[in-house]
């Protein structure tokens, strides 16, 4: 890019905007003037806009069949959460019974005061156990998206 | 869609009509994509991008107040987006290629998207290769005000309101940004000149 020889009343920044129709009226007068006396800012203003000319003008087409698949993708990801609409309770029970189960495994090595009731043992190994396997993983994957259930609490939009 | 259209979809989806988001992504995927593409450069990014604008608008839907469009609301999100993953882009390969300088060319810099689109000739598939690589110059910032600028066609004020900057940044971002790109291309200007 050739620097025009800038006097007083050069701005090349003018010129970006001059293109893109940014300049104020007053501001497009005063270098509409100014250009009739600059040379350099005329050179310059011409090679601006013969670059931004060659730019492609699309350089982001997406192709039908690209657009297809991300719309059955979004969906797909978004059917389960659609036909399983919040169900907190369920979930947050199950986080309570894995809570149960990790601090029954961490604290067995032996017995001791600290150790927990067996009843309460018990009843989160069955609680576990009694579960379908559907069902089971679909809580996992409830309690895969805990932030999304917190943000959701705290969600807000301006739109 | 027209306003009205959109807000009866709006209130379908609120009131549980399953079907009706994907409508609107049905409706608003196609100039989604084409944007984040823009934005960001290469296929991947856009659709995580993408993706990631929709589920925020799911996750949000019920607190959608209607103050602007739908399409506003994800292009506005999807310029956030974008900056976001862009600045991570170019962290990431900064620290990857332990580079000196922000300036230094980044090797990962040199291999744009090259998947070529139907009906491309040789010479323009050449301008749109040489094209990213100049994009992918600029920052984050840069290259976002100049995509919404030059593609999208948004006034540099629409763009200083939907990014939260001052017009006086954005309008250097805009002129930084083409000083930068002519440079980088000024061979290719040469050619065709």
């Amino acid at each position: 890019m050739s620097k025009p020889t800038e006097h007083i009343d050069c701005r090349p920044e003018e010129l970006t905007l001059y293109h893109y129709g940014e300049l104020q009226a007053a501001g497009c007068r005063r270098l509409e003037a100014h250009l009739q006396d600059c040379a350099a800012c005329r050179k310059e203003l011409a090679q601006l806009r013969a670059t931004l000319e060659i730019l492609p003008r699309d350089p982001a087409e997406v192709p039908p069949e690209q657009i297809r698949a991300f719309n059955e993708r979004l969906g797909r990801r978004l059917r389960p959460r659609r036909s399983r609409p919040l169900r907190p309770a369920l979930g947050w029970s199950l986080a309570a019974a894995t809570a149960v189960l990790l601090l029954v495994t961490v604290r067995s090595p032996g017995p001791g005061p600290r150790q927990p009731a067996p009843d309460a043992a018990r009843h989160a190994a069955v609680t576990a156990e009694q579960m379908p396997d559907a069902e089971l993983l679909l809580n996992m994957e409830l309690l895969e998206h805990l932030d999304m259930l917190q943000e959701l609490e705290a969600a807000g939009v301006n739109g | 869609m027209d306003t009205c259209s959109e807000k009866r979809l709006l209130a379908r989806i609120r009131d549980g009509d399953e079907a009706g988001f994907e409508e609107l992504i049905a409706a608003h995927s196609s100039r989604v994509l084409a944007l984040a593409r823009r934005l960001v450069g290469n296929r991947e990014d856009a659709e995580d991008i993408a993706q990631d604008a929709f589920l925020r608008l799911h996750r949000h839907i019920g607190d959608f107040r209607g103050d602007s469009s739908v399409a506003t609301w994800l292009h506005r999100t999807v310029s956030r987006l974008a900056i976001d993953q862009l600045r991570r882009r170019k962290l990431k390969e900064r620290i990857f290629f332990f580079r000196n300088s922000n300036e230094d060319a980044d090797p990962v810099d040199l291999t744009p998207d090259t998947a070529p689109s139907p009906g491309q000739n040789f010479f323009a598939g050449e301008i749109r290769q040489r094209m990213e690589q100049a994009l992918q110059k600029l920052s984050a910032r840069q290259r976002v005000v100049f995509t919404l600028r030059h593609y999208e066609e948004l006034p540099l004020k629409e763009i200083a309101e939907r990014l939260e900057l001052e017009e006086g940044t954005v309008k250097s971002h805009l002129h930084r940004a083409v000083s930068i790109l002519r440079q980088e291309l000024k061979d290719l200007h040469e050619e065709s000149s």
